[in-house]
């Protein structure tokens, strides 16, 4: 899966991510004419072009997302708010997104909510106090069917580095089936799993 | 890195120059952002990323001008700022530069001891009778823990502004001494001088 490949007017954030980027230049031009050793300023300079960076990763991501999301289900909008807002908090997610294959085989455990998806209730089942946190929230169409589950691990072996249980989880399942899992690490790293792949969507990782 | 002010004007040049680097660097990503295809959310995370570096290298570069006559013991204090903000713990811990820190504050508990990254995180742990307050370092020693700081009366419109924040800008209006603040709702880590807050970008290793 390629996320340039997503559906969804790419002018309107190549000529935002531009302005933005072009706002970034300027401001940095200003700086270096009056560069001086002693200006501690600096930092604070620094610090807003570094909340700049952190705007235009949100944009692009949300855009990548819902552009991804909206292809399986219409509360893209409110699936993409979650996984930002859990990100920020620095609380893990798992949550599998059906689409044309049935996933129940291979998920096992579980919890039934049967619920209207919206941010706070994910937000809620991912709660690091939450009886749910620590399994996968399934959500078929525009509803959360079910939390708690187990996916099934990839067998596959990855040499560049460690893979957690909820890494080997999203790539396990959608080795299997054509789900979208979306992933949200402790460390706020999110990415997308599908095809048996893990694409990050996150700058900071 | 050692903690010493030795190469400190080589490295205000290096930061210049890496600047300037980096505005060519934002200007080919500028181009590139205009034609169709290539790796947009890459390319971003590529120019994100190396602008972090040139933020780390200038936040060392003025906590080193600022700490290095005062204390040898600045990467101590570094790593332990870098590990309460990555357990969200809340942290104040002030360094007395030439006036005197411990007039302008309520004294807390002498401690007299060495200073340790480890020691530093135990105070702040929450539940430890030392974490409410502001611990002050002078020379290479923590002098004491839970000292109460004197509060800035500046009124902030664009950001909310907490009560240990305000502690940190407070002390650094009256004395010059410099002050580190660690948010406990974000772990945003940030320094307080002459008055100003200003944030704090650690090295991923010293």
């Amino acid at each position: 899966m390629e996320l340039n490949a997503v559906n969804g007017d790419f002018a309107s954030l190549r000529a935002e991510l531009a302005k933005m980027l072009t706002d970034i230049s300027e401001t940095l031009n200003v700086e270096l004419s009056q560069f001086e050793p002693g200006h501690i300023r600096l930092l604070n300079v620094i610090g807003d072009i570094s909340k700049k960076f952190a705007a235009m990763e949100s944009l692009t991501s949300t855009y990548y997302l819902e552009g991804l999301l909206s292809e399986h289900t219409a509360s893209n909008k409110e699936i993409s708010r979650a996984v930002h807002r859990l990100s920020s908090k620095g609380y893990a997610a798992l949550i599998v997104i059906e689409k044309n294959d049935s996933v129940l085989p291979y998920l096992s455990g579980g919890t039934p909510i049967q619920a209207r998806i919206s941010s706070q209730l994910l937000e809620t089942l991912f709660h690091p106090a939450s009886e749910f946190h620590e399994g996968a929230v399934l959500i078929q169409g525009e509803t959360i069917v079910s939390a708690d589950h187990s996916l099934p691990l990839t067998e596959e072996i990855f040499w560049d580095r460690m893979y957690d249980v909820r890494e080997l989880s999203a790539v396990g399942l959608t080795e299997r089936c054509d789900a979208l899992v979306l992933l949200v690490s402790d460390s706020g790293a999110t990415s997308v799993g599908s095809d048996g792949k893990l694409i990050p969507v996150s700058i900071s990782s | 890195m050692e903690c010493s002010s030795e190469g400190l004007s080589e490295q205000s040049i290096d930061l210049r120059s890496r600047f300037l680097a980096f505005t060519d660097h934002a200007r080919a990503a500028l181009a590139s952002l205009n034609e169709d295809g290539g790796d947009l959310l890459g390319e971003l995370r590529h120019l994100s990323k190396s602008f972090a570096d040139i933020a780390r290298a200038a936040s060392t570069y003025h906590l080193t001008r600022l700490l290095s006559p005062y204390t040898g013991k600045c990467n101590e204090i570094f790593k332990a700022v870098r590990n309460l903000s990555s357990t969200r713990t809340g942290a104040l811990i002030v360094i007395q530069r030439e006036a005197s820190a411990e007039e302008r504050m309520t004294a807390g508990i002498p401690l007299g001891a060495e200073i340790t990254s480890t020691l530093l995180e135990s105070i702040f742990n929450v539940g430890s009778p030392l974490h409410d307050g502001a611990v002050l370092i002078r020379d290479d020693g923590i002098v004491s823990a839970a000292n109460v700081l004197p509060l800035t009366k500046k009124v902030y419109r664009t950001r909310k502004m907490g009560t240990r924040h305000r502690a940190a800008i407070g002390l650094s209006e009256h004395t010059d001494a410099l002050v580190f603040v660690v948010s406990e709702e974000t772990g945003t880590p940030s320094f307080a001088f002459d008055g100003f807050l200003y944030p704090f970008y650690f090295m991923d290793r010293e």
